[in-house]
């Protein structure tokens, strides 16, 4: 108990610099939404360079998204660099997710990371080139298909031989 | 893309700051004894998780979400509803009047 009591006494000196992070030694009801989701719109410049702050940004590189109904408030619009383009080699905070601590996330972040989408990179071969691929070896499956359809191959035969062709072995009428 | 070097230079140095005291909370063997311990509290993390499920409170309906909704979620289930309908009553008219042989059912090959 006294251990405890004197670590966090200890601890009140990093009140100083945990403003710098966002961080809290104690946390008591815990994070709410309303706290930190994003404010409205920015319209004023003095809204626009608060925001700007809160975000980490610098003011002339904050840029809101347009408030046209599908707009997001107060949240920046920053560059998508999809998890896998991002340099495997540098020391990142969380190389799983190829990103640092307090560096603001992308609106659409959870859909490019190192197992899912990947818009940044160069492809191999452009979409147009694989589109072109798909198709001709479709069509060519398709043409030998419709081609060879009609065409049927079995063993040599000739046409079944009826005995007695021009002669009428039996009709159908029903028996009186 | 060229930015001043005097924009680069406080661009480092912010994330110069940031990743300093990250690395001192995160080899902080006291953080336990404060009762936090565990993940470290990313605010950036919590403002993208806060606004990913607050979207709604900046909707606002105008021509073109309104012309989106009606496109994308109303018309498709509206639309497939009605062919479908329209499919089946051929078919059902089809067969009440007798003009599908037994020859030419659906599923001969099963």
């Amino acid at each position: 108990m006294a251990n405890v009591t004197k670590s966090v006494l200890r601890l009140s000196s990093l009140s100083r610099l945990q403003s710098l992070t966002g961080t809290q030694s104690v946390r008591y009801g815990g994070n709410w939404n309303k706290d930190w989701k994003p404010g409205p719109y920015p319209v004023t410049p003095e809204e626009r360079e608060a925001a700007a702050r809160k975000y980490g940004l610098r003011p002339d590189e904050y840029e809101p998204y347009p408030d046209d109904g599908l707009g997001k408030g107060d949240y920046p619009k920053l560059p998508l660099i999809s998890a896998d383009a991002r340099d495997p080699y540098r020391d990142w905070d969380f190389p799983e997710h190829r990103r640092d601590f307090g560096e603001p996330i992308q609106v659409d972040y959870d859909m490019h990371g190192l197992d899912r989408l990947d818009v940044t990179s160069k492809l191999r071969y452009s979409l147009g080139q694989q589109a072109m691929a798909f198709l001709g070896v479709m069509t060519a499956f398709f043409v030998v298909y419709f081609y060879l359809d009609d065409k049927k191959m079995h063993w040599p035969v000739l046409a079944k031989q009826f005995p007695g062709q021009e002669q009428v072995h039996y009709t159908f009428e029903p028996a009186e | 893309m060229a930015d001043s070097a005097e924009v680069i230079r406080d661009r480092a140095a912010r994330k110069a700051a940031i990743k300093k005291e990250f690395i001192k909370q995160i080899t902080n063997p006291h953080r336990h004894a404060s009762g936090e311990g565990g993940a470290l509290f990313d605010p950036a993390v919590q403002r993208y998780m806060s606004m990913k499920v607050t979207l709604y409170d900046h909707f606002k309906p105008t021509v073109k979400t309104s012309l989106m909704g009606l496109g994308l979620i109303v018309l498709p289930i509206i639309g497939y509803g009605y062919m479908m309908k329209v499919q089946h009553d051929a078919f059902d008219h089809k067969c009440r009047t007798g003009q599908i042989p037994y020859a030419e059912r659906k599923f001969k090959f099963i």
